[in-house]
Parts: C-alpha cells; sequence; structure tokens
C-alpha cells in the first residue's frame, strides 16, 4: 500500500509551515528564472 | 519514446539549470536541479538527504501566439533528466511540487501525471502525493501536489520508496517546538 493523499488540519501548524517554506523557496527560485527568461526574450526581440 | 528533442543548453552555478526553445509555440523552457530545498527537513531520510535534488521546470512564452501541442516537450525534458542523472549519478531522486503561487497546480499535476504515463516507457519510476491543506477554519483548501522521480534501476529505489512513504509520516506528525 503506498501514501496517495494528505490532508492536513488547520491546527497542524508545522505541516502548514513545510508547504509555505516550499513555496518561499520557489518563489524566491521563479523570480531568478523568470528575470532570467525575460532578458533571454529581450536580447532574441532586440535582434528581429 | 521518440529521439526527437529540442536541442538545450546546460549551466552550472549552485544549480544546475537546463534551456530550450519551443519554436511551434515560441515558448523559452528552464529545468533546475537545486539542491538544499528540502535538505532542511530529511535528517532522518537518509537516502533522500544524501541523493536528493529538487526537481523543477518553468517557460516563458516569447509572443501571443496561440498554444498548440508540442510533441517535443516531454522527450526534451526526458533527455535533460537523463543527462542530469548521468551526472549526478544513479541513485538520485528528483524531488519535486507544483507551484501553487498562481493557483495552476491542479492543471501543472494533470500534465505532469500525462507525463508520468510518458514516463512507463522509460526508466524512470514517478510517484506523487496529493495534499489538501486547509489553513484556517475559514479559508478554503488548497491542493499541493508532490512527489519523486528516480530511475528503475536506481540501486537503492526501495529505500527511497520506503523514506518517501515515512517521510509524508513524518509531514503530518506534529512537531516539538
Amino acid at each position: 500500500m503506498s501514501v496517495k493523499k494528505i490532508i492536513i488540519s488547520p491546527n497542524n501548524i508545522k505541516a502548514i509551515h513545510f508547504f509555505e517554506e516550499l513555496d518561499r523557496k520557489k518563489t524566491e527560485l521563479n523570480k531568478k528564472i523568470y528575470a532570467k527568461l525575460d532578458k533571454i526574450i529581450s536580447a532574441k526581440n532586440a535582434v528581429k | 519514446m521518440t529521439s526527437n528533442y529540442y536541442s538545450f543548453i546546460k549551466e552550472e552555478d549552485n544549480d544546475v539549470e537546463y534551456t530550450f526553445y519551443s519554436e511551434i509555440n515560441d515558448i523559452i523552457y528552464n529545468v533546475t536541479f537545486s539542491i538544499d530545498d528540502y535538505s532542511l527537513y530529511l535528517n532522518d531520510f537518509p537516502t533522500l538527504l544524501q541523493n536528493s535534488y529538487s526537481f523543477g521546470f518553468r517557460s516563458k512564452k516569447f509572443s501571443q501566439k496561440n498554444t498548440k501541442k508540442d510533441n517535443l516537450i516531454f522527450p526534451t525534458i526526458y533527455k535533460i533528466i537523463n543527462d542530469f542523472m548521468d551526472y549526478a549519478g544513479k541513485q538520485t531522486v528528483l524531488l519535486y511540487h507544483c507551484d501553487v503561487a498562481d493557483d495552476k497546480q491542479t492543471y501543472r499535476n494533470k500534465l505532469f501525471n500525462n507525463w508520468g504515463k510518458l514516463v512507463n516507457g522509460t526508466n524512470l519510476y514517478k510517484h506523487s502525493v496529493e495534499t489538501e491543506i486547509q489553513k484556517t477554519e475559514q479559508s478554503s483548501k488548497i491542493n499541493y501536489y508532490f512527489g519523486f522521480i528516480t530511475f528503475l534501476d536506481n540501486p537503492n529505489i526501495d529505500k527511497v520508496k520506503q523514506e518517501f512513504e515515512s517521510f509524508t509520516f513524518y509531514i503530518i506528525q506534529p512537531k516539538e517546538g
């Protein structure tokens, strides 16, 4: 048997923090990557 | 599995990044492998702690062109994963969770599951878990999707499955402090 779904109750603050922390890290990385992709797009558009 | 895929570039910093461009849809894709996203939580799971990377991908459209089905995206990402695993080793585990910031995580998970069907014809193993969170009694539920990808012939695959399962139990346990 393998775990398919987890349901986190509002009082499991630690579990909620775990997912919030993952989100925070993802948002940080997204910012960096999207800035880089924007630069590539601008450079490509500039040579069109 | 088609052997056709998009050309890509690989860059290394603290993370390893790959970038490729889809001509059909005028979209640029970025695939990242980062080390420390989950490490803080994996102290009790030595196989995952030693061998896992956080896996993620993003895309950005160059123009407002309508998006068509692009059959080369999965083969390209598959090729990239293989390239990374060649570099990092057969025992590598890729942990992922779908971004929830724009509320499109269910769509992302569906896309990932479709790729999961394609993964069935490859040397990769994918496992995912849905998590439903209601942050307060009043707030609406948010669905998170997280899981892992590894090689079918990862010598530690049974240990990885077992530790990931224990990790899900670890997440739901109330902790001290």
